[in-house]
């Protein structure tokens, strides 16, 4: 995916999110790919998308939530 | 004295020569505003139900006389309250109720909440991707916790805060049934109705603790609960109402009755009880189903009433079981809407200038007193 590609991939998520937490879970899959596109070139942007992941994670409590967690956690963003 | 106290005398009155709650308690919006204060935030009130709520994670936003609380039950299946607004910038946690999977996040800058209230998680506080700030302290940050208490499934709270404990301010009556301290369940979608009446809360309960109007209103009760099988319940202070001596059970078509509650004494084999739990409950037990009355006040002339019913056995599939379910429901419903037109009359007569309060049958209206004498010591508490 191209970053233009994945820019309009999360818009389209954040649009069909709702009340329903599976909902989100492509906003998860989605930003943890942003965050790999820009590490570790650019970590600010990558842990930016990397805590937008984690926080859907949570909040759908996703399967990667505490691989998420961790990895914020080691880098010292948490 | 203060000008309320001695505004207030007569209803502190023995019930012989007591008046009722001035016109005021009824039509003042500044008077609704003081009870609520005083009355409704000051002490163990009811503002729903736990199967509202039934699931680990099940989360239910309510607004109580405006304010707002969110209703949640945790992963150990105990209900907590809190108040549902972010700590950061004051927004409203959760809209529409919904099942929390693991943390309440809220809709506008994402900080996380778990279903203990503890702040979990402040995305990006100290700048991006940076989730920390060394003046963000997450334990200092958790959700406003609403003392609660969940009693025959009614949750109640204390808003303010200053109450003692429920089981010490409702000792009394925990131990009246005590033998109802037993599971109970509802009733399924047709045992749950709401009502909306254009009456002053309080005289949805002084309707509901009295038995003097039953046979004039409830002409057909009357036909087998007859005035002289009834008696009055009162305890200063916490609550009060009638009971019956004559409770009859429901038969379907095949003569079937629900299930008793268990290990029941033979009191209740024909006793039932029917008590307005102060400020604003309204409870009764029979020895094969409960109901719950939360009364929620929305202005000085309109109730919202929400009705529960409760049985000793898990509602099943059977259609005759429930079509029996559905019949007492209907039975119920009957009885309250029976009433509106008199809690919607005496709020009406309450615009007549003369009326004083009006003067209490001493044999037939001691719960009502009850009832006006709390509600007077509650709004003078603490004025000279
Ligand atoms: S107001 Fe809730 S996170 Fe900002
Ligand atoms: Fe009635």
């Amino acid at each position: 995916m191209t970053p233009e590609e994945l820019n309009d991939a999360l818009v389209l998520a954040h649009q069909n999110a709702d009340l329903n937490s599976d909902s989100l879970h492509p906003l998860v899959n989605l930003y943890h790919q942003a965050f790999t596109l820009n590490f570790p070139e650019n970590p600010v942007a990558a842990y930016f998308y990397l805590t937008n992941a984690y926080v859907y994670a949570l909040d759908s409590n996703h399967e990667s939530t505490e691989q998420l967690e961790s990895i914020l956690r080691d880098a010292g963003r948490l | 004295m203060s000008d309320r106290t001695i505004q207030l005398k007569p209803v502190m009155n023995p019930v012989e020569n007591a008046r009722g709650l001035p016109n005021e308690h009824y039509t003042s919006d500044q008077v609704f505003d003081l009870e609520k204060r005083t009355v409704l935030f000051a002490n163990w009130t009811g503002i729903g139900f736990g199967k509202d709520i039934p699931e680990p994670g099940d989360a239910k936003p309510v607004t109580f006389l405006g304010v707002p609380l969110l209703m949640v039950r945790d992963h150990d299946g105990n209900v907590n309250v809190f108040q549902n607004t972010c700590r950061h910038r004051g927004m409203i946690l959760v809209d529409k109720p919904k099942n929390i999977k693991r943390i309440i996040r809220c809709p506008y800058h994402s900080w996380c909440y778990d279903l203990n209230g503890d702040l979990k998680t402040t995305p990006h506080v100290g700048g991006p991707g940076q989730n920390t700030h060394a003046n963000i302290c997450p334990e200092e940050l958790g959700l406003f916790t609403i003392r609660s208490y969940l009693w025959h499934d009614v949750v109640f709270v204390n808003i303010d805060g200053t109450m003692q404990d429920f089981e010490i301010s409702h000792q009394e009556l925990m131990s009246r049934w005590k033998e109802f301290d037993q599971p109970h369940f509802h009733g399924g979608p047709e045992s749950s109705f709401t009502l909306e009446v254009n009456t002053n809360w309080k005289l949805a309960v002084e309707n509901y603790c009295e038995s003097y109007h039953l046979p004039w209103v409830h002409p057909g009760l009357n036909s087998y609960s007859r005035l002289e099988d009834h008696y009055h319940i009162e305890q200063r202070d916490t609550y009060s109402g009638q009971g019956t001596l004559v409770y009859q059970q429901l038969t379907d078509t095949d003569n079937n009755v629900f299930a008793d509650f268990e290990g029941l004494s033979a009191r209740w084999d024909k006793g039932a009880e029917y008590i307005a739990v102060y400020p604003n409950v309204l409870l009764g037990v029979h020895r094969d189903h409960l109901f719950g009355i939360v009364l929620e006040p929305i202005s000085k002339d309109k109730t919202r009433e929400q009705i529960e019913l409760y049985y000793a056995q898990k509602p099943d599939d059977d259609l005759q079981r429930r079509q029996h379910r559905t019949e007492n429901a209907k039975l119920w419903k009957t009885v309250f809407e029976e009433d509106i037109f008199v809690v919607e009359g005496m709020q009406r007569g309450r615009y007549g200038e003369q009326f004083d309060g009006g003067r209490f049958s001493p044999a037939m209206d001691s719960p009502t007193h009850n009832f006006h004498h709390w509600v007077a010591s509650q709004v003078t508490r603490g004025e000279p």
